[in-house]
Parts: C-alpha cells; structure tokens; sequence
C-alpha cells in the first residue's frame, strides 16, 4: 500500500457521530492506522497523541463537532489520511457506544 | 473530572471472585445495585446492555486494563466502581492479555460528553503504571480508593 510521497499531511476532521469519538471508532481508528506504515498523530485540545495507540487515543475525549487535526508522514501517507478521514468523520447514532 | 467524582467507594470490589467476562460485568453490577446506585432499575437489564456492548469489540484496552461501560436511560447520573481480578481474567483484550483492574462505567444516554471525559479520566489514572501496581497490591476497598484518589488528584 505504498504511494512513495512521504509528505507530511495534515487534516482538520469534525467529529460527527452525536456520541462523540467514542472508544468503537477510536478502536477502529487504531486498526486502520496500524496497517499503515506512516506515523500517525492525532492534535485535540492542543494535546497530541499517537494514532496508533488505544490508551492514548483513550485520552482523546472529543464530543460531537468537535475537531481533531489528523497529521500522518511517511511511504503511505496519501492512503493513511484518506482511510483515517473517513474513520473519523463516520457517523453512528446507536445508543451503544 | 477526577475519578473520585464517580466511583462509587461503598461499592468497589477489591478481590472479584468471578473467571469470566460474564462474571466480571455481574459482579460488579450487582455491587453497585447493593449500594443504591440503581433506583427502579432490573440489574440483569442493565447487565444484558453491558454485556451487548462487548459484543461490539472488547472494552479491555490492553495492559490488563478493562474499562466495559454503556449509556443506560435508567440512570440518570454518572457511576462507576473498580474491581480487581487477584488471578486475571481473559477479557479479549486488544493485546490478548488478561485484565486484573476492572472500572465499570455506567452513564445517562443524554451526556455523550460527560461519558467520554469519564473514560478519558480513567484512562489517564490508569496509564500510571506504578498505580496499578499499587491497586493490585491494596486489599481493602478503602485501600483502593485512597490509591486511587491519591493518583487522580495529581
């Protein structure tokens, strides 16, 4: 899944899902950004955090339109923040979270 | 928010005798509920809602951590107790290893936020690992209480 750019790219995401970023998707983010060989952050609160990380995406307490900044760098960046995006910006109504 | 805020201290189970998942979740529901935490609420319903969430992925975030939660609409504010497994329990946590701390978090459907900033509490407290160390060492609920509100307050 290389694209071969390296660049260091950067998205502002708002969070849509009414229950915030909650641990399901987080847990989705995590696995999707662990099949990527690019470096992962994630800026909320002015606080950065490792993408690829459950505890300290745990850490990330994002409410609904909330933003986070998603950074990624490296081989597969272009494929990482296209994947990564669309992880964020889901949206879930159910109850459950 | 400080954990202190929402653990329930009447209600913290310091040694769960419980070997599975199941166990766990019942264990500590049924705490709560001894302590008045659920006014006109059936436990096993709300059991039945916690264990329906695991079956969505498990809440056990790894480095014998568990943190299995859901929004309830019969509460209407924020709890949560801690347990401690003394032998571990498989919880099909991320790393596949078992958990030994327990926080379980029961929330009002209408405060997502409120919900979300009790995990992110929870998780900062419990990424400390000489805490949970010492949590695993303590054998009184006042014990794990004191440890845990010493740690919360920094």
């Amino acid at each position: 899944m290389e694209d071969a750019s390296h660049e260091l790219l950067k998205r502002v995401v708002k969070i849509k899902n009414p229950n915030g970023f909650h641990m399901r998707p987080k847990a989705a983010f995590v696995e999707a950004a662990s099949r990527f060989a690019s470096e992962v952050k994630l800026t909320w609160e002015g606080q950065v955090f490792n993408g690829k990380s459950m505890f300290e995406l745990m850490l990330v307490a994002a409410g609904e339109d909330s933003e986070v900044t998603l950074e990624v760098f490296g081989s597969d960046s272009h494929l990482a923040l296209q994947e990564l995006e669309k992880v964020l910006a889901e949206e879930d109504v159910s109850v459950l979270d | 928010m400080r954990m202190s805020d929402f653990i329930v201290r009447s209600a913290i189970v310091p040694e769960l005798n419980a070997t599975d998942k199941e166990g766990v979740i019942r264990e500590l529901l049924e705490s709560l509920c001894r302590n008045g935490c659920f006014k006109d609420v059936d436990v096993e319903d709300i059991i039945k809602a916690v264990l329906k969430r695991e079956l969505l992925g498990s809440t056990g975030i790894g480095d014998g951590i568990a943190i299995p939660h859901t929004k309830y609409s019969g509460v209407d504010k924020l709890v949560g107790v801690l347990g401690i497994s003394p032998s571990g329990v498989s919880f099909g946590s991320r790393d596949g290893e078992p958990v030994f701390v327990f926080v379980l978090i029961i929330s009002p459907v209408d405060q997502p936020v409120v919900h979300l900033r009790a995990l992110e509490t929870v998780s900062r407290v419990l990424r400390d690992d000489p805490l949970v160390k010492a949590l695993r060492a303590c054998t009184t609920a006042d014990q794990l209480f004191e440890q845990m509100n010493q740690y919360s307050k920094m």
